[in-house]
């Protein structure tokens, strides 16, 4: 098609037509399951609900003001900074071990990488299922293996203090899987040629590493480092089947407190839950955007 | 393609998906065209086997006529989340089994039809029902819903940890201190590391509850909430910092196992021999015996030290079925025919001996499923036996209150924060109090009350 024949900023009807066509369905679906819902948070943000979520009235930032000088519900915000770091640097550092390990060559090698990329496979609520039966504090897995080797067991999941490591475990354990994928695919586009030429000049592993595989998959970790920050931000399953928030709110994320604003126990305060709703999609947007100031810099495209 | 074709294209595929989808909804593909009934529960495990079974039994009886569809829902709290959001769209079920303390709540959303006025209909006779359960579910002077799984707080305990530790395995502790006197001796320790704890306990606010009704001490205001709406917890006594304190001196003394809020960790704890004594709900007493490799003993549930005996009592847990309003007449009976089936003295004797609930129905313990079982596990007569022995008084029938089911996880708050060593008795009873005072004043608000 010759649109270059054309004015700058004029299209043909015919075309316009077509690119409608293509656009309406998923403008369609943007709108009703994303604006329309983003909208109606912000509009709840600041309304007052009665117990069946029914808006009586305009509070403007009455509730914003309520979550943050509440300091029970300021310390979601702390929790889910601290889930955030604990889930997503293991994955990024221990996936990118298991790729560099997995690129050797040696028979049935494709065996091994399908092996550790399958808890990827895992929904959020089997893996949950599974690790819960792991913790039990009684007849669990992990205090059966501790106590065979004469350790004290641990509480794994009622202790404040490793309630969160544990739920980031699990979390860790299923994201692995993709990380590595995603950090092979990054590795394998690495040209050969480069290798050949660095080992030419007398580069030994660790130099190859810094210098030629490092800077190369830097727009793979950055990648990664924005999906993880993301999808970590948004962990609900895990939290909700193992340990419903508590114990005494260690592992309250902004996602399940929200959820427990609105929902759990009969509640259904929509206007503090879609205060934390807000607050979230700010706390998502904002480490996006460090994230693209900051890193992208540092990130070689080759 | 020209822009006509292509949006004709897209409308015949747009109303294809819809005709397939709607037809996948509505039609059964079987030409069934009698009533069908969606009935929405919580029951898994053992006890969801246990409902199946009623329900296909029943399905069986009405070939062609009625089909009920029981649908998990989750747990008490996500079925009535659900439910919710159902009556908020109008797409609500046919019945719903919600638990105990969503009673006032099920009342206010008014979206319900009382159980006795279809009863009165129906022809179906009220007295039939166990009377201190159905006092329950009796507000405004008519019973709201049906009865279905009712069920007792027990003390569940080893017999032969017991002989071992050289207690009499006849003679279970009955207070909370005798409790923790057997605790003690039960413990086994080698070092630091506890092969067996005296006790082991779920936090869970229902517990709670039943030892303070067990004590004769009210819950919430306003009679328990009975007299008229409640307007505040009634937390802060004696009682229930006794309560408090010891739970979580039993933990730090490590003579009792904390396992947080997980009802199955505590029964899984008791079942391996890990814990000997275990305060437990009825509804799994047949799971209990069954899975547990020891002699189980079945004991009514303690009460706190400073309450005098007879002056309290525990009432039923568990949950009762609902009917829904707004769905046509023809399906509404044929709903309530199914309870009327659930009420019968022959389902309510499967049900109650395949789990540990109550018979609902006085006329099931007559029947010879009910005294079969009996026969091999006497302990099956326990629970009803402790319910009817309360008091008559509004502290042994529970608080009656909209903002329940926040209040219970409030009182788990209480007991974690302390157990965890994060507040005294004293702070975590106020600090509670006063966060569920604007949570039922909102409530009362929202409801007009």
């Amino acid at each position: 098609m010759s649109t270059a024949s054309l004015p700058r900023g004029r299209y043909r009807r015919k075309d316009v037509v077509v690119a409608v066509c293509f656009l309406a369905p998923a403008t369609a679906v943007f709108v009703m399951f994303g604006f329309y819902p983003l909208v109606r948070t912000v509009w709840l943000s600041v309304a007052a609900s009665d117990i069946f979520g029914n808006v009586t009235g305009f509070v403007g930032l009455d509730r914003y003001a309520d979550f943050f000088a509440d300091p029970a519900l300021r310390r979601v915000l702390l929790v889910t900074l601290a889930f955030v770091l604990a889930t997503v640097l293991p994955t990024l550092l221990i996936g990118l071990f298991l790729a560099l390990v997995l690129q050797a060559r040696v028979p049935g090698i494709g065996f091994f990488r399908t092996l550790m990329a399958t808890p990827f496979a895992f929904s959020a609520a089997a893996a949950a299922v599974v690790f819960d039966i792991f913790y039990s504090p009684s007849v669990g897995l992990f205090n059966g293996l501790l106590d065979l080797a004469g350790l004290p067991v641990a509480q794994w999941l009622t202790d404040p203090a490793t309630a969160l490591p544990s739920l980031a475990l699990v979390s860790v354990w299923r994201d692995l899987g993709y990380a590595m994928l995603v950090f092979s695919a990054g590795l394998q586009a690495i040209p050969e040629s480069l290798f050949e030429a660095a080992r030419t000049d007398g580069a030994g592993r660790w130099t190859l590493l810094r210098r030629i595989v490092l800077p190369l998959l830097s727009p793979t970790m950055f990648f990664l480092l924005v999906v993880s920050t993301i999808s970590s931000l948004q962990t609900f399953g895990e939290i909700n089947i193992l340990t419903g928030g508590g114990p005494d709110g260690a592992t309250t994320t902004l996602v399940y407190g929200l959820y427990q604003s609105a929902f759990a126990f009969g509640a259904s305060d929509y206007g503090l839950a879609s205060v934390q709703a807000v607050v979230l999609l700010v706390l998502v947007m904002v480490i996006t955007i460090i994230q693209f100031r900051f890193l992208q810099r540092k990130v070689f495209y080759g | 393609m020209p822009p006509g074709r292509i949006l004709r294209g897209i409308s015949v595929a747009v109303s294809a998906v819809m005709v397939t989808s709607v037809t996948a909804c509505g039609g059964e593909g079987d030409g069934f065209s009698g009533q069908t009934v969606t009935f929405w529960h919580s029951m898994a495990g053992k006890n969801g086997e246990a409902v199946a079974k009623l329900v296909a039994d029943y399905n069986g009886r009405n070939t062609g006529k009625i089909r009920v569809q029981a649908i998990y829902q989750g747990k008490y709290n996500d079925a009535l989340t659900k439910l919710r959001a159902s009556i908020q769209s109008r797409q609500t079920p046919n019945l719903v089994q919600v638990f105990e303390i969503g009673t006032k709540l099920m009342v206010d959303t008014k979206a319900v039809v009382p159980f006795a006025d279809l009863a009165q209909a129906g022809g179906f006779s009220l007295d039939d029902l166990e009377p201190g359960i159905a006092r329950y579910y009796t507000v405004g002077g008519k019973l709201q819903s049906l009865p279905f799984n009712a069920s007792a707080p027990l003390l569940f305990y080893n017999k032969d940890a017991f002989k071992e530790a050289g207690l009499d395995p006849d003679k279970p502790p009955t207070t909370l201190a005798e409790m923790a006197k057997a605790a003690k001796k039960l413990t086994v320790k080698s070092g630091d590391s506890v092969s067996r704890y005296g006790f082991v306990a779920s936090i869970d606010g229902w517990l709670v509850e039943q030892l303070l009704a067990n004590a004769g001490v009210e819950y919430c205001d306003a009679g328990n909430g009975r007299a008229g709406a409640a307007t505040a917890v009634n937390w802060n006594t004696p009682t229930l910092k006794g309560i408090v304190d010891f739970w979580s001196t039993s933990v730090k003394d490590g003579v009792a196992l904390n396992v947080g809020r997980n009802n199955t960790d505590a029964s899984a704890a008791f079942q391996a021999g890990r814990a000997a004594m275990l305060p437990f709900t009825s509804a799994n007493l047949r799971d209990i015996i069954g899975g547990a490799k020891f002699e189980v003993g079945v004991a009514n549930y303690v009460r706190p030290d400073d309450a005098e005996q007879g002056k309290g009592g525990v009432f039923n847990g568990g949950g009762s079925i609902w009917t829904l309003a707004g769905h046509p007449k023809e399906q509404q009976d044929a709903a309530f025919d199914f309870l009327k089936y659930l009420a019968s003295p022959e389902a309510q004797a499967t049900w109650s001996t395949s789990t540990g609930y109550i018979a609902v129905n006085a006329k099931a313990q007559d029947t010879a499923t009910y005294q079969e079982v009996l026969k091999t596990y006497p302990d099956f007569a326990k629970p009803a036996e402790e319910l009817r022995a309360a008091a008559d008084v509004p502290a042994a029938q529970g608080c009656l209150m909209g903002a329940m089911p926040q209040a219970r996880d409030k009182m788990n708050d209480i007991v974690e924060s302390v157990i965890l060593g994060r507040a005294t008795p004293e702070t975590a009873i106020a600090d509670a109090e006063t966060a569920m005072t604007p949570a039922i004043q909102s409530y009362n608000k929202s409801v007009g009350q």
